[in-house]
């Protein structure tokens, strides 16, 4: 099938795919079409921009993308969603059916126990695959909850094994790792690079605040073999007394629950594509997988719950050692005070900054952000854009910028996409959108922009598109747009648009440049 | 003021308007929030003027002050003012700031006392700061305000008629019929149907509402319209829309523009003048265009470069400011922007709380191993009050002169170093009697005015103020760059 | 959003919104069928009073009266035991009767115009005035909000049976005697303040909003602000409120003539004082007075059938109540 192909093709360039996507609200004053069969696609570390005025649907679909679009009164009716090649929506009729009798009347199945697998899984890819940034971050964050905390509480969902691997690491220092890693430094000239190495080491064994101290140590002037007894002492003195065997067992734990997820994962995959012998096999291992992990975590839960010193404790330190970073990550200043404070204590930037901080703790390949700079100062959202940039850069984590703001589109992305009510009208390089748009929407919402670096001009008014933005529960016929635009002809009523490649990379659904019509 | 002979009549007049607002913790009184701290500028009829700043710089509270929905806690509002003694009023008062603005030997209290005497009747007669809500009542007929956000400015209860008739009903003595008329004209000259009189409200969308209130503001034709941020919660179409109506209205009636935004963009367009504002004052003041291309402030230029603009091709020379807005109710002492100012001088206002952090940083022995023959630093005590900071260390030093030589050695060293301007602003190094420490004195800061720097265009820095102050060459060079280039 | 407001509809001129805004309301108020089952069934109950209120004969009432003093009249032996619901007699007799024979099932009926009467009363009054207060002292804070807000706590931290017993004794001291009017002074004295703190902190809230800044840049006043603009807006809040309270109302209003705050006798239909009445013959059995036979352990209906009809009332108004809250609210909900 021309999908399966496409997906072969562009397998390591494109990280996230909507193919076919479509979003309902069922209301008691009818549905709400929402989205209407979107499709487009992110490339991997890539910025794209998603534009469009307030009811286009460009926020239902980074909530429809993470799933998290409230059910009821919503639901994902439509489409894939592929994120680094997994549909994580999975098989739409298994999870519920809908009887639609009338706009008002609509009955919904729910199959519970597939739900509930849908969003363990599911929680594990946000987070971890993809992560969210919202427009106003103090509605995003716990009010009651400190900072730090929060942080921490992102971390530990997502990235348990990890943190138990450092401290595990740390506890089982030994000289020979201590002097072979010396001996290293040693032949490494230049101070910048001695400090990526040691920043590395001290990561991978979870000593980082042991980094200044080890940069002094081997710039100084004493013998190689005292440099090694140094070396040893203060490894030691980093070392927190932990008990070892807490830390073990909360990772064979983890490393269960890992397994079990994967196995998951797996037999969605399979049920997809109605592979009964792989999904019953699959299924089996699953059920040897729980029934050995029965008798472990009885007795562990009981001590994690029990003795948390021993074992919480640990994490939580280390946890919050990563927090730290993070917040001198974003920028920051006093991140030690930080840490402590709570949401209602900080300013706007800063609070956006540690919810960028948030998003970023578990290394999400792909970054949403709804309208992250909307509620913040022209200067405060410069600096917010120019952190988003240069993460972007740094960890070559792809972005879906969602903004009404083409100003700010113009600056921060490669490829963007033209929302109305519900459809993308158009697609296209950034430079392309700007200078020769081609849809009556972009059209006219370009013109409609006042600009800050043109000369005033008394006389002059702003194009306006007349009318207002549909009513999504009963939305115009054909192609949505045509009772505001200029260029209208008689099929736009009656029929709508196929998003059409025009020329390379640039995407257009209007019947002025294509005669091809959407298929429902 | 020679060149504005030719021009219209000046219609409104505010000088030195402040608002403060008392912080109260239950009984106790914590402190003020000095919204708007002392602003002066003056509208000709028929123009706009724009006001444009961001969270905390009180625009909105400027809006309400004038608007006479606040009490001003200072200042004047001179409204609806003949036109010749509207000059007479404004040189007076410009005199009266000039005279008590002056520091030092040069201040004059009795030439403050005769222009005080000579404007107190004046002030009784015609501003509008000190008159109760009774008297004020009358004079509201001439200047409305609009609203930002459309969904809570309109009286979910009321029919849309109601809403727009109110003024009429309770400024003129209009009868109900010709009310109703000119309800009717209203609504068709903004652009909706006259049967929409009898809807509520929510029955309409956010630009709608908008035009709602625009129309209950011009019902009664004010002379002034206090627009705030009319256009900030609605979509770009929509805003455009709304703009355009604007701009219609202001034609045809010759209305006064008050224009109050954060988006730049719209008050380029929008504005014949537009004045910045920061923390409570306003910081420049110029015709438009003359603002965005040849800017005079540190910030106007940092809040120019930050708007990004919708061409990719733009290359913008941007200037990231550091740190965040501070709390309008600890502003910074001098120039209120000076801790974040790229090009700030030592006199700008650095204060003891400024230098504790880089004073401490200046001890980290990575940073300025020659400092670690000293003892260690126990404890640096600030003193606002007395503009100095001591620094006590753990235990005496062996030689007072020789740490004094050290220290300033390094204050040197740092003020070498980029953002090292702040170290400039240290007068003297003062040893402890104890031998355990010394105390840093600090320059006592200057506080920058508004002044007429070129004709039609202020600013208040003090990059400007002759003889001290010295224009860096790199700023004012670069300040007749346009911010953007392609 | 409602109807396409660009499409201009011709001889629209003098629409009722209010109307509009009603009938989608209940519309809406009739698909939750439970809350409408309440409020079909509180309908019933006041239609019942009014109608007794109206046209006393149709009850019987004054039947009811001459036939009590006609009862009272004669000598009625102490043993003489409650007659156990039947068919004979009239349906006079569907529900048996209490003590000295009252039948009690017009006793109810006739109760109703009592008990709903005054519970209509003591929150309607209690309503007005903690409106007014807790607009006014929300709209203009400051030290009037202070004194109120205090005066509130004060109201509310005493047990509110306590307070409601204790103004009634000392009420009754003051008033004429032998008239529920101090039962219905005390309540409402104690009913006002949830009033005026619920229209205290919506008044706060619209307060900030921009359109009573815009009513005081047209002109108005800020005492005509507090009635034209804050307190309609308020309203939608309390009418919840007011619903709900009548349950309540009424529940207590009977259980403090349940206590003894009797008004006009032993004898006057009001549904506390049934229920008291009817209360001791729960002890005893029920006998055939020729054979001595028991034929039932105890004598219930004196006291469960007017406790049943308190029930249905309380339990129906609440539901109303709470249907309209959900309706209420945001309405776009499904």
């Amino acid at each position: 099938m021309l999908v399966e192909d496409k997906l072969v093709e562009n397998e390591e360039a494109v990280y996230l795919r909507v193919e076919n996507l479509s979003t309902k609200f069922f209301t008691s004053k009818g549905i709400v079409k929402a989205i209407d069969n979107l499709s487009f696609e992110i490339r991997k570390g890539e910025i794209f921009g998603l534009v469009g005025e307030s009811g286009c649907g460009k926020s239902v679909t980074a909530l429809s993308v993470m799933d998290l679009i409230q059910d009821p009164p919503g639901r994902i009716t439509h489409g894939k969603i592929y994120i680094d090649n997994f549909n994580i929506i999975g098989d739409l009729d298994r999870l519920a059916k809908i009887d639609v009798r009338s706009e008002t009347d609509v009955r919904i199945k729910r199959n519970k126990r597939m739900i509930k697998r849908h969003n363990e899984i599911l929680s594990k890819i946000r987070g971890d695959k993809i992560a969210m940034i919202f427009q106003e971050p103090f509605l995003a964050m716990n009010p009651v909850m400190r900072i730090g905390e929060q942080i921490s509480e992102s971390i530990l969902l997502h990235n348990r094994i990890d943190i138990a691997n450092s401290i595990i690491r740390r506890e089982n220092i030994d000289r020979g790792k201590s002097d072979s890693f010396i001996e290293y430094l040693e032949t490494i000239k230049g101070t910048e690079r001695a400090l990526k190495e040691i920043n590395v080491w001290t990561r991978e064994y979870g000593v980082p605040d042991a980094e200044l101290k080890i940069i002094e140590l081997s710039r100084s002037a004493l013998s190689i073999n005292e440099k090694k007894e140094k070396m040893y002492e203060l490894l030691l003195a980093e070392k927190r007394g932990v008990n070892l065997q807490a830390v073990f067992e909360e990772r064979e734990y983890f490393k269960d629950r890992e397994k079990l997820l994967e196995l998951n994962m797996e037999m969605t995959g399979y049920e997809e594509k109605n592979d009964e012998v792989n999904a019953r096999r699959v299924g089996e291992e699953i059920k040897e997988l729980r029934r050995g992990m029965t008798g472990r975590n009885i007795s562990f839960l009981l001590k994690q719950k029990l003795m948390k010193k021993q074992y919480e404790r640990p994490f939580l330190q280390e946890a919050r050692r990563r927090t730290l970073e993070l917040l001198k990550l974003v920028n920051i200043a006093g991140a030690e005070r930080v840490i402590d404070s709570y949401p209602h204590e900080m300013s706007g930037g800063m609070l956006q900054r540690a919810m960028i901080a948030m998003a970023l703790a578990s290394n999400p390949k792909m970054l949403i952000a709804d309208e992250p700079t909307t509620a913040l100062d022209v200067t405060t959202q410069a600096q917010i854009l120019e952190l988003i940039k240069n993460l972007n850069t740094v960890t070559d984590s792809a972005v879906l910028f969602i903004t009404h703001d083409l100003a700010v589109i113009a600056e921060m992305c490669q490829r963007v996409g033209v929302m109305y009510a519900g459809n993308l009208v158009e697609s296209a390089p950034v430079e392309i959108i700007f200078s020769n748009m081609k849809h009556p929407y972009t059209i006219g919402l370009m013109a409609s922009v006042p600009r800050a670096d043109k000369k005033r001009d008394k006389a002059m008014k702003l194009e306006s598109i007349p009318g207002a933005v549909p009513n999504l529960i009963s939305p115009p016929t054909g192609c949505r747009f045509h009772p505001r635009c200029k260029f209208k002809m008689d099929i736009c009523s009656e029929k709508k648009p196929k998003l059409v490649e025009i020329e390379k990379d640039h995407k257009v659904a209007c019947f002025l440049y294509s005669n091809e019509v959407e298929e429902n | 003021m020679e060149s504005d002979k030719n021009q219209k009549n000046i219609v409104l007049f505010v000088t030195n308007l402040k608002k403060y607002f008392p912080i109260t913790s239950g009984f106790r009184n914590k402190g003020v929030v000095k919204a708007v701290d002392g602003v002066t500028f003056w509208v000709r009829e028929g123009e706009t003027l724009g006001i444009v700043g961001e969270t905390g710089c009180g625009k909105t509270t400027l809006g309400r002050t004038i608007l006479r929905l606040i009490d001003p806690t200072d200042g004047e509002i001179y409204y609806d003012v003949p036109s010749d003694e509207m000059e007479n009023i404004i040189k007076l008062e410009t005199e009266l700031q000039e005279k008590k603005e002056r520091d030092g030997e040069n201040k004059n209290d009795t030439e403050v006392e005769t222009l005080l005497k000579e404007l107190i009747p004046l002030r009784k007669k015609y501003s509008l700061s000190n008159k109760s809500n009774k008297e004020i009542i009358q004079k509201r007929k001439i200047m409305q305000p609009v609203f930002q956000d459309p969904f809570s400015s309109l009286d979910p209860r009321k029919l849309v008629k109601d809403i727009i008739a109110e003024p009429m009903k309770l400024l003129t003595d209009m009868s109900n019929e010709e009310i109703e008329k000119r309800t009717a004209d209203l609504l068709s000259e903004i652009g909706l149907n006259e049967d929409h009189m009898y809807r509520f409200p929510h029955e309409f969308s956010g630009g709608q509402r908008q035009r709602i209130g625009l129309a209950r503001a011009i019902s009664i034709e004010p002379k002034l319209l206090v627009l705030d941020e009319p256009t900030s919660a609605l979509d770009v179409s929509v805003q455009a829309q709304i703009l355009n109506i604007l701009k219609d209205v202001q034609e045809r009636r010759g209305i006064t523009y008050l224009f109050i935004s954060h988006h730049l963009s719209v008050i380029r367009m929008m504005s014949d003048r537009v004045a910045v504002m920061y923390l409570g004052k306003i910081v420049e003041l110029a015709e438009t265009d003359r603002l965005f291309t040849d800017m005079l402030h540190p910030y106007t230029k940092a809040l120019l470069s930050a708007i990004p603009v919708p061409d990719p091709k733009t290359k913008v020379q941007r200037v990231v400011l550091e740190g965040e807005i501070p709390s309008p109710s600890d502003p910074p002492k001098g120039c209120h922007f000076h801790p974040r100012c790229p090009v700030a001088l030592p006199v700008c206002g650095w204060s003891p709380r400024d230098m504790s952090g880089p004073l401490q940083t200046m001890f980290d022995q990575f940073r300025n191993p020659e400092l670690s023959i000293l003892p260690e630093v126990n404890e640096i005590v600030v003193d606002e009050d007395g503009n100095s900071i001591e620094i006590k260390f753990v235990s005496a030093v062996k030689s007072s002169d020789e740490m004094v030589n050290i220290i300033n050695k390094v204050i040197e060293k740092e003020q070498s170093l980029p953002n090292g301007v702040k170290f400039r602003s240290i007068k003297e190094i003062i040893p402890a009697p104890t031998g355990d420490g010394f105390t840093i004195k600090l320059i006592d800061p200057k506080v920058p005015h508004l002044r007429e720097i070129r004709p039609g265009h202020f600013a208040s820095c003090l990059l400007y103020d002759a003889p001290e102050g010295n224009t860096q060459p790199e700023f004012a060079d670069v300040g007749k760059q346009a911010a953007y280039s392609r | 959003m409602d109807a396409n407001v660009f499409a201009a509809k011709g001889g629209e001129k003098k629409r009722n919104p209010g109307l509009d805004n009603f009938i989608t309301t209940m519309k809406l108020f009739v698909k939750t069928r439970i809350a409408f089952v309440g409020m079909i069934i509180t309908l019933i109950y006041f239609l019942i009073a009014l109608l007794d209120a109206v046209y006393p004969q149709y009850l019987g009432v004054t039947n009811l009266s001459s036939m009590l003093a006609f009862l009272h009249g004669q000598s009625v032996s102490a043993s003489a035991q409650p007659i156990a619901p039947t068919t004979v007699g009239g349906w006079y007799y569907w529900l048996g009767t209490t003590e000295y024979n009252i039948p009690i099932f017009p006793s109810i009926l006739a109760s109703l115009k009592y008990d709903l009467g005054s519970s209509l009363l003591i929150v309607a009054l209690g309503a007005a005035t903690g409106v007014i207060i807790g607009t006014i002292a929300g709209y203009f804070g400051g030290l009037l909000d202070e004194i109120v807000m205090r005066i509130t706590d004060i109201f509310f931290s005493i047990p509110f049976l306590v307070f409601a017993i204790a103004m009634a004794v000392i009420l009754s001291r003051v008033l004429p005697s032998g008239s529920s009017i101090d039962v219905i002074i005390a309540l409402t004295i104690i009913w006002w303040p949830i009033y005026a703190r619920l229209s205290r902190g919506n008044a706060l809230t619209i307060k900030s909003l921009k359109f009573v800044e815009a009513a005081t840049a047209s002109g108005s006043s800020r005492m005509r602000n507090v009635f034209v603009h804050v307190m309609p807006n308020v309203l939608s809040a309390v009418f919840v409120q007011f619903s709900l309270d009548l349950g309540s109302i009424v529940q207590i209003f009977a259980g403090l003539d349940f206590i003894g705050f009797h008004i006009g006798g032993v004898f006057f239909p009001e549904l506390g004082n049934l229920l008291n009445i009817g209360q001791p013959y729960l002890a005893q059995p029920y006998l055939n007075l020729t054979t001595g036979q028991v034929l039932s352990s105890t004598i219930w209906w004196p006291i469960v059938i007017p406790g049943i009809f308190l029930l249905i009332f309380t339990v129906a108004i609440n539901l109303m109540g709470d249907g309209l809250r959900d309706v209420l609210d945001p309405k776009l909900r499904r």
